[in-house]
């Protein structure tokens, strides 16, 4: 299915086809006819003139190029003279056929300007050209029935064509536009599917660590005074604090889930992970969730090994300024830290790492100072 | 230390008031002097005692008075706010911060982060944590205060956890002038909040909040005579 845009361009396209179409009709009738049935040739080929350019130039603009109510009224008004001028200078008796120069090219003009209107106008200008040409070819008329029915056949062409082509083109774009308007619902259906599937495992996580550590500690199994236990309610409570800030985000609450594990298995090393989290966007490729859990984990090791503090911040925001489509993980030390512009031998995050978000079509960058701590920036997209 | 710093807390958990006795009560220089349940009843003792140098502040007290409007009250005590909650609610948090807290603190930070809040914000500073320094970061409202890129890139560099020092090196300016840039950062939150500029102001904006909310004095006006 075309989009409404596309469907205009088209239609303007098909448009333009026959306006040219209808440029060579007249020049080719005057050329080939044994009567010209004009008898004012100059003024004749000025009203030609006169409607091909306005007409032309009004293609020009593209599609809705004659949307404004200025150009289209100088359109109409243009249209208006020619087709009338057109008339007075044919011969009587030859207003309904070949002869007349601005016939044609007026009726691709009023097709135009009714796609690019409103209902109202379309019909005003219908009627005004009908005026023109009936008060144009009146010499022809007056001749009698036989040019009557000529002339009704060019009233109807005049005014049908433009208004049938303004109903179809717009019956069209309000099916595309519907159509469009389904599939955004559609969408919309299956991201909050997928957030609620990320939500119903994030709970059966929940009940796995954080019920189990209440219920342990209602029961008296757990000492709250062991420095272990007090770290792992503490993971538990960063882990519920986390789900809450980020509840709006599908990707958000995987991060939160997988900085939970992470977390606990650093857990033992005596290591305290202060989180922080905001507007990450809704959805984010798995692949690159995992790329980032890989290196929020190795960052973490590193601290453990090498930074001599028990301490490390994640910071997990979506791409500045605010909610964009990507998201930014730091993982922050305050500790021993090192000269981040010599070679790193095993101090920063690994080649493989940073290969890794290069992969997914992300970076990774580490940022150091003897004494000021290490910070580790993992972005995607790049 | 010559000088007992004296704390106040408001907060609706009663456990968590005790546990906050049993913490505070072995440090020399720091005395928790008072602990009320929400702010009218810590208005009636800040009335018939010298107020604390310093309340802590529970973000979200369980009877749904604005934490923002509590904040004002308590300033209006003479005493200085440093906000604490259990979930860093961002928009609470920044209203309390132009009302004029001196600093925000989550409830989870271990004794020594919450003694030295106290102990700088007693001594006439502000207690700008890594996590204040996140929710002022994040900030997206449409009128919030204007950041300079300096202040800017310090502020996100100390938001995610690096130390003053690193956060300056980042960023690209003195130790000294990254410290300032925090300051000034809160300081032009506490200004986009109402000027007040006297205690007394400062009791009428409140009542002004309070009719405003509700088209009448509240009976809370009872504990602040």
């Amino acid at each position: 299915m075309l989009s409404p845009v596309s469907i205009q361009r088209r239609l303007h396209l098909a448009i333009a086809a026959l306006v040219a179409l209808q440029l060579c009709s007249w020049p080719l009738a005057m050329l080939t006819a044994t009567r010209t049935g004009v008898d004012h040739m100059s003024a004749a080929v000025a009203a030609y003139a006169l409607i091909a350019v306005v007409t032309v130039a009004l293609l020009l603009r593209g599609p809705g190029g004659a949307a404004g109510s200025g150009p289209a009224s100088v359109a109409v008004a243009a249209g208006a003279v020619a087709l009338f001028a057109g008339g007075r200078a044919t011969t009587a008796g030859f207003g309904t056929g070949y002869s007349h120069p601005s016939l044609a090219v007026a009726v691709g003009l009023a097709l135009l300007l009714a796609l690019a209107s409103n209902w109202t106008r379309a019909a005003v200008a219908a009627a005004v050209f009908v005026a023109a040409y009936l008060l144009g070819v009146w010499d022809t008329l007056a001749i009698g029935r036989i040019s009557i029915t000529g002339a009704a056949t060019n009233v109807a062409t005049l005014a049908v064509v433009p208004l049938a082509g303004r109903w179809v083109a717009g019956t069209l774009i309000d099916l595309s536009a519907s159509r469009a308007a389904q599939a955004d619902s559609a969408e919309q259906v299956r991201r909050v599917a997928a957030r609620e599937t990320e939500r119903t495992k994030q709970y059966r996580r929940l009940h796995d660590t954080v019920l189990s550590s209440l219920g342990a500690l209602s029961r008296g199994s757990l000492d709250p005074r062991d420095p272990a236990v007090a770290q792992r309610l503490a993971g538990d409570a960063d882990y519920l604090r986390g789900l809450i800030a980020t509840s709006a985000s599908g990707a958000g609450m995987f991060l939160v889930g997988e900085l939970a594990r992470i977390t606990r298995e650093h857990a033992a090393t005596g290591l305290r992970v202060h989180q922080q989290i905001s507007e990450v966007p809704d959805e984010i490729p798995l692949e690159v969730l995992r790329a980032l859990a890989d290196g929020v984990n190795e960052a973490l090791t590193n601290v453990v090994k090498h930074s001599g503090r028990p301490e490390a911040w994640v910071t997990i925001v979506g791409s500045e300024p605010v909610a964009g489509e990507g998201v930014v993980v730091t993982v922050t030390d305050q500790g021993a830290g090192f000269d981040s512009d010599l070679p790193q031998g095993g101090f920063g995050i690994s080649g493989s790492l940073i290969a890794r978000m290069t992969d997914v079509g992300g970076d990774a960058v580490v940022d150091s100072a003897p004494g000021q701590g290490t910070s580790v920036e993992l972005r995607w997209p790049r | 230390m010559a000088e007992v710093i004296e704390v106040a807390a408001i907060d609706d958990d009663r456990m968590l008031l005790t546990g906050l006795r049993t913490w505070i009560d072995p440090i020399p220089d720091v005395a928790l002097v008072h602990a009320a349940p929400d702010v009218a009843s810590y208005e009636a003792y800040a009335a018939a005692h010298r107020p604390p140098a310093v309340v802590l502040l529970d973000l979200n007290l369980r009877d749904d008075s604005e934490p923002a409007d509590n904040v004002r009250r308590v300033l209006a005590s003479g005493a200085q706010v440093v906000v604490v909650s259990t979930i860093p609610d961002a928009a609470a948090v920044l209203s309390t911060i132009e009302a004029g807290a001196a600093g925000y603190i989550t409830k989870d930070k271990d004794l020594p982060v919450l003694l030295d809040a106290i102990r700088e914000v007693a001594a006439g500073g502000s207690a700008i944590t890594p996590e204040l320094a996140f929710l002022l970061s994040r900030d997206a409202r449409p009128n919030r205060p204007q950041l300079s890129p300096q202040e800017r890139a310090v502020l996100t560099a100390y938001a995610s956890g690096a130390t003053l020092a690193a956060a300056a090196r980042r960023a690209g300016v003195a130790y000294g002038t990254a410290r300032e840039y925090l300051e000034r950062v809160k300081r032009k939150y506490a200004e986009a909040g109402r000027p007040a500029y006297t205690k007394l102001d400062l009791a009428d904006r409140v009542r002004e909040d309070r009719l405003h909310r509700d088209g009448r004095p509240e009976s809370g006006d009872a504990g602040q005579r």
